[in-house]
C-alpha cells in the first residue's frame, strides 16, 4: 500500500494532487499532534479526515493565492503555513463585510435573513484556520439570488457570500420601504417568513421599469407594459436580448444612484437569469 | 515512480510498530514480561483490526506501548497470559477512547484501566466490561466500594 493509497480512506474525494504524499503524510502526523496535544496517539477517522482536508485547502489556497514570500517551490509546510494565514486574512475581512451588512441592512428584512445575521458572528468565534480551515463552523440559510459557489470553502465562502449579501442591500436600500413592502407582497405570499430572497423581486423590477420607462422608484409594471417587454424581447435573439436588459440594468443603477462593478456584474446576471424565465413562460404558453 | 520506489506506509508503519513493541519489550522484561516475535506480529494484526473497529487511526507513536508500560508492573499480569491479554486491553482502550468523546488523555485512560485490572485481580473482563463512568468514578473515589459494585457493571451480575 503506497501513502496516496493509505490517504484515501481519510479523503476519498481529493483530487489526486501534485504533492508529495509523505510530505502531506507527515505534516498530517505533526497536525494531529498538535490537534491532541500530545495526549492522545489516535483520534477519529472522521477528525483525521477533517484535519487532512483543512491541509489540502490550505495547500489550495496558497496555490490560488500565491504570495512572493512563499513561492511554489517552497517545501509543503511553509506553503501550508501561508495557506492558513491567507484564510486568516480572509475571515478577517469578511469580518468587516459582516460589520458592514450590519450597518446597512435592508429597509425591510425577512425572518431567513435576521436568522442569518444572528448567526453568522458563530462562524467568526469558531473558525479555526489552523486546524479546519475548510469549515464554515455555523449554519445559516438566507438565500441569495446568485448563490456563493460551492467550490469556495471556509472564510472563503462566508467571504463571497457577504459580497453578495451587500451587493444585494446596496440596491434595496436605494428603494423605499413602501414600494418594497407591495413588492413583496404582489410576489411572494409570505415574505416575512418564507425563505425567500428579498433582492430578486426588486431587481427584475428596476430592470424592466428602466426598460419600459416606468418610475423605477414606483416598483410597479402596469400588465400592458409587461406584455410590451416581453413582446420585445420575444423578438430579439438571446444576444441582443441580454443586451437590452443589460441596458434596462445600467439605466436603473444610474437611475438609483447605484455604482460599482460588482453590483452591476451581480444586476445584469440576475437580468439574465430573467430572460431564460420569460423565454421559458413564452414557450410554455406556445 | 517505479512501484518499488514507492513510499510504502504500510511497511513503514509496520516498522516503527515492531521497533516500539521491541523497546516496550526491553522495559518490560524487567518485570518478566516479554511478547515473542511472532506475538509482536499478532498484536500489530490486532491493533490494525482494533483501529478498524473502533473507527480510529494512530499517528506517529502507537498507544500499544503506553499500554504495555502502563501495565507491565501489575503483579496480576504473568508471562503465560501476556500476549493474549494485550490484545484485548488494546480493544478496551480504543473503545474508551471513544466513549470519553476524547475528553480523556491516553495516560488517564491506561491508569484507570490497570487500577480496575488489579482490582478485580487482573481480570480482563472486568476491564472490558465496565463503563466509562465506572472506570472514571473508580479513579477519583478509590477503587470500588462494596455498595458501588452492583451499579459498576454487567460484569459483577455474571
Amino acid at each position: 500500500m503506497t501513502t496516496n493509497e493509505a490517504l484515501i480512506p481519510l479523503f476519498p474525494e481529493a483530487p489526486t494532487t501534485a504533492e508529495q504524499p509523505e510530505a502531506v503524510y507527515a505534516l498530517l502526523e505533526e497536525r494531529v499532534r498538535r490537534y491532541t496535544m500530545g495526549d492522545s496517539t489516535s483520534l477519529p477517522v472522521e477528525t483525521a479526515r477533517r484535519l487532512l482536508e483543512g491541509i489540502l485547502y490550505c495547500l489550495d489556497l496558497n496555490r490560488r493565492l500565491p504570495t512572493e514570500d512563499v513561492p511554489a517551490t517552497a517545501p509543503l509546510k511553509e506553503r501550508w503555513r501561508a495557506g492558513v494565514k491567507v484564510a486568516k486574512k480572509t475571515a478577517q475581512r469578511a469580518k468587516l463585510l459582516y460589520l458592514q451588512a450590519q450597518r446597512n441592512p435592508p429597509p425591510l428584512v425577512n425572518t431567513a435573513y435576521s436568522d442569518t445575521m444572528e448567526s453568522l458572528p458563530a462562524f467568526f468565534a469558531g473558525y479555526d484556520p489552523d486546524f479546519f480551515a475548510q469549515e464554515i463552523p455555523c449554519s445559516f440559510d438566507y438565500p441569495l439570488c446568485q448563490p456563493v459557489s460551492d467550490s469556495l470553502l471556509g472564510a472563503e465562502y462566508i467571504q463571497d457570500y457577504l459580497r453578495r449579501l451587500l451587493a444585494e442591500n446596496a440596491l434595496l436600500r436605494a428603494l423605499g420601504r413602501e414600494e418594497l413592502l407591495a413588492l413583496y407582497q404582489r410576489y411572494y405570499l409570505d415574505y416575512a417568513d418564507l425563505l425567500v430572497n428579498l433582492y430578486l423581486p426588486a431587481a427584475e423590477m428596476v430592470s424592466l421599469c428602466a426598460l419600459t420607462g416606468e418610475p423605477v422608484f414606483a416598483l410597479l409594471l402596469p400588465a400592458e407594459k409587461l406584455r410590451q417587454v416581453n413582446r420585445l424581447l420575444a423578438g430579439q435573439a438571446e444576444v441582443e436580448a441580454k443586451e437590452t436588459l443589460a441596458h434596462g440594468v445600467i439605466c436603473a443603477m444610474d437611475t438609483l444612484g447605484l455604482k460599482g462593478e460588482f453590483l452591476l456584474h451581480y444586476m445584469q446576471q440576475t437580468a439574465n437569469d430573467l430572460l431564460v424565465r420569460l423565454r421559458a413562460a413564452d414557450n410554455a404558453d406556445e | 515512480m517505479k512501484h518499488e520506489e514507492e513510499f510504502s506506509l504500510a511497511v513503514h508503519m509496520q516498522q516503527r510498530f515492531l521497533a516500539e513493541l521491541r523497546g516496550a519489550n526491553e522495559v518490560s522484561a524487567r518485570f518478566g514480561l516479554q511478547l515473542s516475535e511472532q506475538g509482536m506480529q499478532e498484536l500489530a494484526k490486532a491493533r490494525t483490526q482494533a483501529l478498524v473497529d473502533s473507527g480510529r487511526v494512530e499517528f506517529g507513536t502507537s498507544a500499544v506501548r503506553a499500554i504495555t508500560q502502563g501495565f507491565c508492573d501489575s503483579p496480576y499480569l504473568l508471562q503465560e497470559d501476556y500476549e493474549a491479554t494485550l490484545p484485548e486491553l488494546l480493544d478496551a482502550f480504543y473503545y474508551f477512547k471513544n466513549a470519553s468523546g476524547e475528553q480523556l488523555a491516553d495516560d488517564e485512560l491506561i491508569r484507570a484501566m490497570r487500577e480496575r485490572f488489579d482490582a478485580y485481580g487482573g481480570s480482563v473482563d472486568a476491564v472490558i466490561g465496565t463503563t466509562l463512568e465506572a472506570l472514571c468514578r473508580a479513579r477519583r473515589t478509590g477503587y470500588v466500594e462494596a455498595d458501588n459494585r452492583e451499579e459498576d457493571d454487567a460484569y459483577d451480575d455474571e
